[in-house]
């Protein structure tokens, strides 16, 4: 970097204070260790699908290893033994939260999410996702993959008194921070596998950001306390997209770039106009982001968190999703849900499928990965945010045992006692995160 | 709990008590400010008051035992200690205040958002009442999640199903107490014959005595009804509650001191005792004020009046007499005697040497009358309901007369208020200002930057706002005046601040909140990066090029007033800046590599002047520089400094440098002009140390572009800011005229428009293909296209904003000319179309908000009735309670008519009628458009019923009864729209100082017939929209 380099140290003493995440920091203690050990890394995905489930068909039979899949569960046949089934989980903090919002957004953290209308907009704190993601700077390309497939959705609900926004974020980089999720593939898709192309103007882009981060810094310092929180955000997206320049430059060498880079050149994504087909894109990337380690951590909300989305190509459903989990105990509505749920279900079946035939080492992607699927409530006619339907599927590097149905201890458990296991999993040793009481295993 | 088991514990816990509550008061100081003696007579009276047989609890909020958010039960109760709710509803960082109390030198408890609780309070059968000492703050009442029109107070349970509660009356400032029955009846109580004035401190007690239920404001008897049916216990699990209680049950920001609370059944003589403990009455007095209340109790109001007025002349004390004059006043003005009600009133509020609580209590009774807020609009009072039977359920569907005469009552209290504090500036005020400040605050002076001597009269003394909040910090901390001035006793000191302290509401027009006077903008923020229809017309202007898909940003959600402009809901991703990168470099590469001859942005104006020819060697950075410097005004709406363009000069040379491409380097420095957080973001900096600053203009002339165009200003607004005439409101006014005239102000009509109306580009919600083949998304943009042109149109042309709703025409293409069957030549393209009838015009009748207001395969009443009622009439309408079933109008049996009758059946169900009664005849109205917004005759070869009655008894027949009973709540419509325009005006929820903007709208729509651009004008010529508040940075 051939100039403004005085400039730019100085400035990021400065405002290394300030701001939430070391990106060079982490990056250059990083470079420093050996990279690519022997070991393949453990990845993590989180899936969230909404509008809960009609349990009776969900909850699987039986306990441990030899219990039987229900019906809903049913699509899981080919891959039962890479799964493990989780109930009595769930969020007391969500309880006597209104509607949906206060079901979703906190599907990661675990916290209470406040109720507002905008101002003072919190999840109650960092998601679990996150905390991953921050383990893997310096390690990948892309530490942090937040997808969707909706746009956000403006408005406030006033029955409820929640912005509608609440609907659209799982993860938080904070309580305060929620991280809009990428809903275009081909965007997801130049993120993860453009580097060669951007590589180009990457010395440009350099003294571009090194200018912008300037610029901004000069900007906060003329605005008040609070309007400066709104200025961190921007430098802490500058500084992230920094941190893909210099991990390219840093790391163009090493196999994990270069086959990412050759994935680029094979594969292909065009617009998509089909929920079905947006779904099943996203997740394809997720896969490849993964194979390639060129992503270690992802957040999908496979919809909206209060969803209408239309089911009439299933057969036999003919109102919205939404609509339908208010079944009110009417069969033929629950007959309804029940199919959409299962839907969702053969999603996440067909996706771990995938991961499993993916080679790696010895054995396969699905081996090194934890893939959790679920969603924020369990009964969506009554919203209750107890025994949540959840999936974990893979081994994380043969250090989780699948293949059966856990039942929370006692029959109910903080979701968050899972989440501490899978942190634990990922390489992140700690005894608690948001309201668990214990890890759920070891 | 048995008696005998609690009382047993009151014995144990007594001793601690006793001497906690001498500890705790130990410090009184021994003068006091108009009560003399008053903490040794209050302190006999907390004696008296341990002692009672008959006590539960006692809170004084003195204490907090160590523990921030708990309070002791001096009554030595065990684990009845009061504790903030962990309940987080709004949220728990800063759940209560402590603020001054009833007595200078006691605090008291501020709730507006979590309540204090303790376990539940077992009522005895043979009766109960409380005491409490509470301020509330009018309009600054906090809505409720649900219900926008009750505050609760105590509550015991839910007091709806069991239990009892206090609340407060948004509206009308009565009280109401009330007794839960269970389900299906409704509670009973009673509501106060008199308003609690908001700012004051009121004593309130409530008493049941198995007779009757009865309400006491300041010691006397106010109203009571009978009841001698049982008191339904609540479950273990419940609650004891003040403050906030969500469910429903709304909130209000009140403040709360000395609360006791007695499982037997105070009388009269108590009640007074409690609340004026330093006053006695004679046996005799004792007797005849119980006459007075069996009087009131037969609502014989007159002769409850003599009795009082009788008695004034017995009294001893000032402060009594003051006391009987007020009740003798109300009693008159309920009882019909307006003018020997004001004759009284006047008395009081005048008398120097008697509380606030009586001095405003009369003050807001005088003003009352005065407006005809009098005894005939007191919501409980009707003829129809002797029994004065609380039906708060009913009450929570506003009446639009009363409503407006709450409106006037408050403007006329803020007339009022401030004539009285100006002209209290004459009197006693402007002697001590000369003889004390102006020594030294001349013209010739330079302490301080005020010229004291020019204030001459109360009228200067309002224009000066906010000086005087400055003013008596600087004098109560006896910083001013300074010890070698003249000395200021600390009577006229007290004098002066309380002068100060007291400027009335009025002035609120001319202030923003600020840290010192409100929480109101605690961690709000009010930087904002541009959102994503303002991003990609700031593109449109700036380099005349669109944007493609992949370079267009997310979208964002709202907060505020429900637009998404809001600062608080506007984050910053990495795909954004992803997007913002991309943007900036695929858009200028594209002006700069295919040069379109027909391109008038900005940029391709300025390469065409700047670069016709290759600059000549030496002159090429002279070039580049003039290009930067002018692109970057543009694009950061404000003059450039040298050093920024020193900046981008330098970047360009670097990249100049390191590609040798002249091209990389101007595309690059360009670029930063867009990624820059200048351009990005609504900078509005800080400039000094002062909280409240008023705008430059170019901060104006953004703030301007970006509420009628959704973009940034063009070339003639920023000459105008430049040269500073956008300050004059004249050329304001043209200037929005002249902008509402320019095709940009399409950017209203969506940015406005269309999230007014809840049309969301990004809904799920698609009618269902089958049933609706003729639904494409063709058809979905033409709608959306209509809903932005109608309302641009009532804008622009300024036309009465009322239109909206009432309107002879609509804006219509050859498809949907088709698709509403309008009787006329086929337009080409987009026109305006007469109508005739009342099928089509006004927003209610749009395509889009039809569509958006059914379910995929039917139309939904339900919530085109919600629509109307949340949209247009600004009313919330809650969720439906969670065990309450839903008709199941998919299965193959319901056809309309039977979905009907269900309906109905449904709305019988009490829980439900509360909103049903009023939603679903607004959305029966509408029955003759189908979910694709098609008119309809007959739905399945049956007629379609589009009649429907409200509560009220207003008929509805199709879209003109609708419309009809709009218009008679136009008054409703209009202050929703006002507050909407507001709202996204300035990007945030609006706060009661935002209010008088509304009131003032209003006011000109009424008076002066003001159009909709003259509404847009008045909201830029407001304070709010001209000033800006800042955080203090760090």
């Amino acid at each position: 970097m051939p100039s403004l380099p005085i400039n730019r140290r100085r400035m990021l003493q400065g405002c290394g204070v300030a701001l939430g995440l070391p990106y060079l920091e982490s990056l250059a203690r990083a470079s420093q260790a050996s990279p690519d050990t022997a070991k393949p890394p453990v990845r993590a995905a989180f899936l969230h699908f909404p509008n809960g489930i009609w349990e009776a068909d969900w909850n699987p039979i039986g306990i441990g290893k030899n219990y039987q899949l229900s019906k809903t569960l049913a699509p899981l046949r080919d891959v039962k033994d890479d799964v493990l089934v989780c109930t009595g989980l769930g969020k007391p903090h969500s309880d006597g939260g209104d509607g949906h919002y206060s079901k979703t957004a906190n599907f990661l953290t675990g916290m209470t999410v406040k109720k507002t209308s905008g101002k003072d907009i919190s999840a109650g704190g960092i998601s679990v996702d996150q905390l991953m993601a921050k383990a893997s700077l310096g390690k990948v390309l892309v530490p942090s993959l937040v997808l969707g497939v909706y746009p956000v959705e403006t408005g406030i609900d006033r029955s409820v008194g929640y912005t509608r926004a609440y609907g659209y974020y799982v993860s938080w980089q904070s309580a305060g921070r929620p991280i809009t999720p990428e809903i275009r593939p081909s965007v997801v898709y130049e993120t993860l596998f453009g580097g060669a192309g951007r590589h180009n103007r990457s010395s440009q882009n350099r003294h571009l950001l090194d200018y912008v981060l300037e610029d901004a810094n000069s900007v906060r310092a003329k605005l008040g306390r609070q309007d400066q929180h709104k200025m961190d955000e921007y430098l802490d997206s500058v500084r992230s997209i920094e941190y893909r320049l210099e991990y390219l430059k840093q790391n163009r060498q090493r196999d994990q770039i270069q086959n990412a880079q050759r994935v680029g050149e094979s594969y292909k994504v065009g617009p998509v106009h089909d929920f079905r087909d947006h779904i099943d894109i996203m997740l394809d990337l997720v896969a490849l982001a993964f194979q390639t380690d060129t992503t270690r951590v992802c957040s999908m909300m496979m919809a909206g968190g209060s969803s209408n989305q239309s089911f009439s190509f299933l057969d036999g459903v003919d109102e919205e999703h939404h609509t339908l989990s208010h079944h009110e105990n009417n069969p033929r509505k629950i007959s309804q849900y029940q199919k959409i749920n299962q839907w969702y279900v053969e999603r996440y079946a067909k996706f771990v499928a995938k991961l499993r035939s993916i080679k790696e080492g010895e054995g396969t992607l699905l081996d090194n990965c934890m893939i959790l699927f679920g969603s924020g409530m369990s009964d969506g006619n009554r919203h209750d945010p107890f025994n949540l339907p959840i999936l974990l599927a893979g081994k994380a590097r043969h250090r989780m045992e699948t293949g059966r149905h856990l039942a929370a201890p006692g029959g109910s458990a903080p979701l968050c006692n899972l989440y501490v296991s899978m942190l634990d999993k990922f390489g992140i040793a700690t005894k608690s995160f948001g309201d668990s009481t214990a890890p759920l295993f070891d | 709990m048995t008696s005998s088991g609690k009382y047993g514990l009151l014995i144990v816990g007594f001793v601690a008590a006793l001497s906690a509550a001498t500890y705790y008061y130990r410090s009184i100081p021994n003068e006091l400010p108009l009560y003399g003696t008053y903490s040794e007579q209050w302190l006999s009276n907390r004696e008296k008051l341990l002692t009672r047989k008959d006590l539960v609890a006692l809170y004084t909020f003195q204490d907090q035992s160590g523990q921030q958010g708990v309070f002791a039960d001096l009554s030595g109760g065990w684990n009845t200690k009061l504790k903030v709710s962990e309940e987080n509803f709004f949220g728990a960082e800063r759940p209560f205040d402590m603020v001054e109390g009833r007595w200078p030198w006691k605090n008291a408890v501020a709730l507006d958002q979590l309540p204090l609780e303790r376990s539940p309070i077992q009522v005895s059968q043979a009766g109960f009442s409380f005491s409490l000492w509470f301020r509330h703050h009018g309009s600054g009442m906090r809505p409720g999640p649900n219900l926008d029109y009750t505050g609760n107070i105590l509550a015991l349970g839910d007091g709806v199903w069991s239990g009892w509660k206090l609340s407060l009356m948004a509206r009308s400032n009565a009280l109401v107490f009330e007794l839960g029955q269970p389900k299906p009846q409704y509670p009973v109580g009673v509501a106060s014959a008199s308003r609690v004035p908001p700012r004051t401190w009121t004593h309130v007690a409530g008493t049941w005595d198995r007779n009757k239920i009865s309400i006491y404001i300041n010691g006397f008897l106010s109203n009571s009804v009978p009841y001698q049916g049982e008191f339904f216990q609540v479950e273990s699990f419940n609650k004891f509650r003040i403050g906030f209680v969500g469910n429903g049950l709304g909130s209000a920001s009140i403040e709360v001191d000395e609360l006791v609370l007695f499982d037997s059944s105070l009388n009269a003589e108590d009640v007074f005792a409690i609340a004026w403990p330093n006053e006695s009455l004679s046996e005799d007095i004792n007797q005849r004020m119980q006459l007075a209340d069996r009087h009131i109790a037969d609502a014989q109001w007159l002769q409850a009046a003599e009795i009082y007025d009788s008695l004034i002349d017995q009294l001893s004390s000032s402060q009594l007499r003051a006391l009987f004059q007020l009740r003798t006043s109300q009693c008159f003005a309920i009882g019909g005697e307006s003018d020997a009600a004001m004759q009284r009133l006047t008395i009081v509020q005048d008398q120097a040497d008697v509380s606030d609580t009586i001095r405003d209590t009369a003050k807001a009774e005088s003003l009352a009358i005065l407006e005809g807020v009098g005894p005939d609009t007191y919501p409980f009072k009707s003829d129809d309901e002797p029994q004065n039977r609380v039906d708060a359920h009913r009450l929570s569907v506003p009446v639009p007369q009363y409503d407006r005469a709450m409106d006037q009552f408050t403007q006329y209290r803020n007339v009022r208020d401030a004539t009285v504090w100006m002209s209290r500036f004459d009197h006693d005020i402007m002697p001590l200002v000369n003889q004390i400040c102006v020594g030294c605050h001349d013209a010739s002076s330079t302490n301080g930057d005020i010229d004291l001597s020019t204030i001459a009269s109360g009228e200067i003394a309002g224009k000066h706002g906010s000086f005087w909040d400055l003013a008596a910090r600087r004098v109560e901390k006896r910083e001013m005046p300074p010890a070698d001035a003249t000395p200021l006793s600390d009577a006229d000191r007290q004098k002066l601040v309380r002068w100060m302290r007291n400027r009335p509401r009025a002035a609120f027009c001319e202030e923003l909140a600020t840290e010192d006077n409100k929480r109101t903008y605690h961690s709000q923020a009010s930087t904002r990066r541009l959102n994503r229809l303002e991003f990609i017309n700031a593109y449109r202007d700036l380099l005349g090029v669109g944007l493609s898909e992949d370079t267009l940003p997310p979208s964002d959600g709202a907060g505020g007033e429900g637009f998404d402009n809001v600062a608080d809901v506007l984050f910053t991703s990495t795909s954004h800046m992803d997007t913002y990168l991309k943007a900036a470099a695929e858009s200028i590469d594209a002006v700069i590599d295919y040069p379109v001859s027909d391109n008038r942005s900005i940029l391709a104006n300025l390469l065409r002047d700047e670069l016709k020819t290759q600059p000549a060697q030496g002159h090429e950075l002279a070039a580049v520089e003039r290009i930067l410097a002018t692109f970057a005004r543009h694009a950061w709406r404000r003059p450039v400094e040298g050093p920024e363009v020193a900046k981008l000069l330098e970047l360009f040379s670097i990249v100049r440098n390191e590609s040798e491409s002249f091209q990389e380097g101007l595309e690059v420095s360009l670029q930063a002009v867009l990624v820059s957080p200048n351009f990005l973001f609504v900078v509005e900096s800080e400039r000094d140390e002062m909280n409240v600053q008023r705008l430059t203009a170019h901060e104006l002339a953004t703030r301007m572009a970006l509420t009628l165009w959704a973009s940034i200003p063009d070339q003639e607004l920023m000459r105008l800011a430049a040269s500073g005439q956008l300050n004059d409101p004249q050329t304001l006014r043209q200037q929005t005229k002249r902008m509402l005239e320019d095709p940009r102000s399409r950017g209203f009509g969506e940015a406005f428009g269309a999230r007014w109306l809840g049309i969301d580009e990004n809904s799920e919600r698609v009618p269902d293909a089958t049933m609706f083949p003729e639904f494409s998304d063709d058809l979905k943009q033409t709608f959306r296209e209509e809903t932005i042109r109608f309302v641009t149109h009532v804008f622009r042309e300024n036309r009465p904003p009322f239109e909206l709703i009432d309107a002879d025409y609509v804006w219509a293409n050859d498809t949907l000319a088709e698709h509403y069957q309008l009787q006329t030549d086929r337009p080409s393209g987009w026109q305006l179309v007469k109508v005739t009838g009342s099928q089509r015009g006004g927003v209610m009748t749009l395509g889009s908000v039809l569509t958006a207001t059914s379910y995929a395969a039917r139309t939904s009443p339900v919530l085109r009735g919600k629509w109307v009622m949340e949209r247009l009439l600004g009313t919330s309408v809650p969720q439906p309670p969670p065990t309450v079933p839903s008709i199941d109008q998919s299965a193959p049996e319901v056809t309309a008519t039977t979905f009907r009758s269900r309906l109905e059946r449904h709305r019988s169900d009490p829980q439900c009628m509360v909103c049903h009664q009023t939603m679903d005849p607004l959305g029966f109205a509408l029955e003759n458009y189908d979910a694709i917004g098609r008119w309809r005759d007959n739905e399945n070869d049956v007629p379609v019923d589009s009649q429907a009655e409200l509560p009220d008894g207003t008929k509805l027949a199709g879209p003109e009864g609708l419309k009809k009973a709009l218009i008679e709540r136009r008054g409703e419509v209009e202050r929703q729209l006002v507050r909407k325009l507001l709202g996204y005006s300035l990007g945030k929820a609006l706060d009661e100082y935002d209010q008088c903007v509304v009131d003032r709208c209003i006011k000109k729509m009424e008076e002066e017939k003001i159009g909709a651009r003259e509404l847009l004008e008045e909201i830029f010529l407001s304070f709010p929209f001209q000033h800006r508040y800042f955080h203090k940075g760090t």
